[in-house]
């Protein structure tokens, strides 16, 4: 995930001259770098064929869609499942649980799998540091369901939590019945779940620091502390930065298995999502268009996030996705 | 002996009568009734193929006795399946193969081709079935799925609910609309059964008197299956007597939670064990949890005056720590799971659950026994109107697609569903083959003989997991609903509960348009998302009981009254069939 932005231009100079027109430009590269298009193929097509073909399918949003009629055969509905949503009572509280739950979610879990990584890397003993390693990723491979299945049971009055409660002389009680608990079980749960994964990405981009860069700190009288704060964290900087820049831009975006795993209507009020809604009302009721609908708006506030996160991030720190 | 005898007889009597009526009424409908073989007092009943023959005689229905009047089945309880037998076996002379859809999930089989009714069926009718099976857990993907890329089979058996109703199935020209084939007459043994029972002639069509689908019919109306139980051996330790009022419940689970030292009260609001099948405790306010018949009018049950001092009762419970704390996070099987434990002293259940309660709930205290109990009252003299119930037409359906007519085979299956409808073939279908799964006995009523049955115990299985062996559960045929293996406390409890009103429970069979039917979801999603969350906060105290009339004019703004207005307008049309 190195990814090395800074030589972007320098190549484009070297490979299409200004002079010549963009047509000869091609056929000039192609018959220098025609194994290189080849290679190409394959992802264009991947995109082509997954990633824009389907997009065709969002004008249901648009249409009132049956299945028999096809996408093409069905009535336009215009913006009508567009007001159905934020004209719903619901609207306003499932974009801001989605939100909130996707922001604690930043602020928690985005850090610490690098403090994490920060602090591995530092353990000096190879055998413990793998074994660190995989015991904290190995609850990334818990199925959802099962995950969910020990919250649920940890949570109930009875469970884990509510003894401890008790034999701390509190009153134990049914976390997951109360709204004000449901964002941090959910964002707990998940750190347990991804710390280890999440930090993997981190300790490969750690690797690729150049030792050198440690030798002449250590020369210049740097401590451990100086190192990690002047070689490392700057090393590992542009990873930060894109994987950030990533985040943001599904702040909109949440799983609803998760969330129908954990959720009931007691908490609706902090645990009902955007997902979790288009579920009951879209998939179940088989209401295509309708979920079609949201789920676009979903994108493209998604797709504005990141317009904007990756600009920030380029007037920041000169990291930028394109 | 005589006495039973005469009653047979009068019942044949009446119900020849009947037929000789309805036959005058019909009888100009039917051409070529030259029969001579059948009494004349049948005439509106002789059935004749297209071809215009006469199909009665020893040896057109598979060797079997060919009648066209009913016959008595004797069985527990003195019930009777009855039926006809009009059915030309078999009813194709080339070999046929339909696709069945059905949802299908067992550990015991490999494919519903293996159970034994669809073996004799094949034998009997000349039909081959074969099943596609969608996958286990994704059956509604399965289905629209299906629907989209126009992949039918020729019948999809209890499918999920097509977005807008099945009259928008017909329209988008997926599902067989059956009523030509009726006009036709190939439906021979369902004619009967319309002619003969008046509410199955009025459940089985759309207001327009239109047929859609192929339903379960339970000649044998069958009886609550779901309902409230208490440990009985709790109460014979505290002295209790069975409680019948509100009053009595407040006593009783103060004292078991007193003595036990647990929330005695295993509740449940959204899910069918609880308070939307089994009316818990609110049909004692005279509401219930959903839309309600009261007295011939659709209502809201949140809506009802009687909510609140229902929610009331619950808070004060929940309060006084006498509802289980968690039940609001329960799933279904850590709700049974806590009943078999020992730590509930009353809760609403399904019979077919009993059994694996039971013999945990005694591996754990021998004493461990569950009694059903009626619905309390809230005040001296109140009839509750509100249990679980069924009508005789049920909700279970089978429908046919258009991929029938496009293969040519539309009157072929059509003969061959209505076959399920005739006594042999319902009674194929409730039971198995004769000799294979079942025998009858010689005091008139039969056992179960079915080869794994008899090694279950072995196997760590009971009937209800090998039943798909040898015999049809919810399917669309002709149903003896005693056609199981029950315990004894099952055969208590429904007799029971039957005894309790049930004329405000909403008739299965209201239909709608698929317009009604799209605004009508529409508006009931939201509602019934915000019934949920309130009523669990009102209980537990989340919110205060004094914002319920802000809970109903916030219902009204989600346009409830629309909603209703929709289903009392349904309600109606269905109320004023004939």
């Amino acid at each position: 995930m190195k990814i090395n932005l800074s030589n972007k231009s320098q190549l484009q100079a070297s490979y299409f001259p200004l002079s010549s027109n963009w047509r000869s430009m091609i056929a000039k590269d192609w018959a220098k770098h025609w194994p290189l298009y080849l290679m190409l193929l394959p992802t264009v097509l991947y995109y082509l064929i997954w990633g824009y073909g389907p997009m065709y399918g969002i004008i249901i949003a648009f249409k009132e869609f049956t299945p028999r009629k096809g996408i093409l055969g069905s009535p336009w509905a215009g913006f009508k499942y567009f007001q159905e949503f934020f004209t719903s009572p619901f609207a306003f509280r499932l974009i801001r649980n989605t939100v909130m739950i996707n922001f604690w979610n930043l602020v928690f879990a985005f850090p610490l799998p690098i403090i994490f990584a920060l602090l591995l890397n530092e353990v000096k003993n190879t055998f413990y540091k793998r074994t660190v390693q995989t015991i904290t990723y190995m609850p990334y491979f818990v199925s959802l369901v099962v995950v969910c299945g020990i919250i649920v049971d940890f949570t109930a009055s009875d469970g884990v939590l509510g003894e401890l409660t008790k034999m701390l002389g509190g009153a134990p009680k049914n976390l997951l019945s109360d709204p004000k608990y449901f964002r941090t079980i959910y964002v707990v749960s998940e750190l347990w779940q991804r710390l280890g994964w999440d930090s993997i990405i981190f300790l490969a981009a750690l690797t690729g620091i150049n030792p050198e860069l440690y030798d002449a700190a250590i020369v210049d009288g740097a401590g451990k502390f100086k190192q990690v704060i002047y070689v490392t964290i700057p090393g590992i900087m542009p990873t930060i930065a894109i994987l950030l820049i990533l985040r943001v831009g599904s702040l909109m975006s949440l799983g609803f298995e998760k969330v129908i795993l954990l959720y009931n209507p007691l908490i609706y009020e902090t645990a009902d999502v955007i997902s979790s809604y288009v579920y009951r009302k879209g998939i179940v009721e088989s209401n295509f268009s309708f979920a079609t609908a949201v789920g676009l708006f979903n994108s493209v506030v998604n797709f504005i996030l990141v317009i904007l996160a990756n600009k920030i991030s380029a007037k920041m720190t000169e990291v930028s996705l394109w | 002996m005589l006495k039973s005898l005469t009653k047979v007889l009068s019942i044949i009597c009446v119900l020849l009568l009947l037929i000789s009526l309805v036959g005058c009424s019909t009888g100009s409908q039917d051409t070529g009734t030259e029969n001579d073989e059948v009494t004349p007092n049948e005439p509106g009943e002789t059935q004749v193929d297209e071809k215009g023959e006469v199909v009665e005689g020893p040896n057109t229905n598979n060797g079997r006795p060919y009648n066209l009047k009913p016959v008595k089945w004797d069985s527990r309880d003195d019930r009777y399946l009855y039926g006809i037998n009009a059915t030309k076996l078999p009813v194709t002379d080339k070999p046929v193969t339909l696709v069945v859809w059905r949802a299908f999930n067992s550990t015991v089989m490999k494919g519903l081709d293996e159970c034994e009714v669809f073996k004799e069926l094949e034998k009997r009718t000349g039909v081959k079935v074969e099943f596609v099976y969608p996958p286990v857990g994704q059956e509604a993907d399965n289905f629209n799925l299906r629907i989209a890329t126009n992949d039918l089979p020729h019948m999809f058996s209890t499918p999920p609910e097509y977005p807008g109703g099945y009259r928008k199935a017909v329209e988008d020209g997926i599902y067989l609309e059956l009523t030509p084939y009726y006009d036709k007459g190939l439906m021979p043994n369902i004619k009967w059964l319309r002619e003969n029972y008046e509410e199955i002639d009025r459940d089985i069509v759309d207001d327009e008197g239109r047929m859609f689908y192929w339903p379960m019919i339970d000649i044998v109306p069958s009886h609550p299956w779901s309902g409230l139980w208490v440990r009985a051996d709790w109460l014979e330790e505290l002295g209790l007597d069975m409680p019948k009022t509100i009053a009595d419940w407040d006593n009783m689970l103060r004292k078991m939670k007193e003595a036990k030292g647990v929330a005695p009260l295993a509740l449940d609001i959204t899910r069918w064990y609880g308070v939307k099948t089994n009316y818990m405790f609110i049909a004692a306010y005279d509401t219930g949890y959903d839309f309600i018949n009261k007295n011939g009018k659709a209502v809201y049950g949140p809506l009802e005056p009687g909510f609140k001092d229902w929610l009331t009762k619950m808070n004060e419970w929940y309060k006084e720590g006498l509802i289980d704390p968690d039940f609001a996070t329960r799933d279904p099987q850590s709700y049974t799971a806590n009943i078999a434990n020992g730590k509930v002293g009353a809760c609403g259940l399904a019979y077919g659950e009993l059994g694996q309660i039971l013999e945990t709930g005694r591996s754990l205290d021998p004493d461990f026994s569950l009694k059903p109990v009626l619905q309390p009252t809230s005040y001296d003299g109140q009839v509750i109107h509100l249990r679980q119930n069924n009508s005789i037409v049920r909700g279970d359906r089978d429908f046919f697609t258009t991929r029938l007519v496009e293969d040519g085979l539309d009157e072929i299956a059509v003969k061959w569903k209505d076959y399920w409808y005739s006594q042999d073939g319902g009674d194929l279908c409730s039971r198995g083959p004769e000799g294979v799964s079942y025998r009858w006995k010689e005091d008139g009523s039969y056992e179960w003989i079915y080869p794994r049955l008899k090694d279950r115990e072995k196997e760590g299985l009971d009937f209800w997991t090998l039943y798909p062996l040898f015999k049809l559960h919810n399917w669309g045929y002709l149903r003896d609903s005693t056609a199981y293996e029950f315990r004894p406390e099952v055969y208590e409890c429904i007799e029971l509960w039957s005894t309790q009103d049930a004329s405000w429970v909403m008739p299965d069979n209201i239909s709608f348009t698929p317009e009604e039917s799209t605004e009508f979801n529409n508006i009931m999603v939201d509602i019934r998302t915000y019934v949920d969350e309130m009523t669990l906060k009102f209980i537990m105290g989340q919110e205060p009981l004094s914002k319920y009339d802000e809970f109903v004019t916030n219902l009204k703004n989600m346009n409830i009254d629309r909603a209703t207005e929709i289903i009392n307008a349904a309600l109606q049309r269905y109320l004023a069939r004939k």
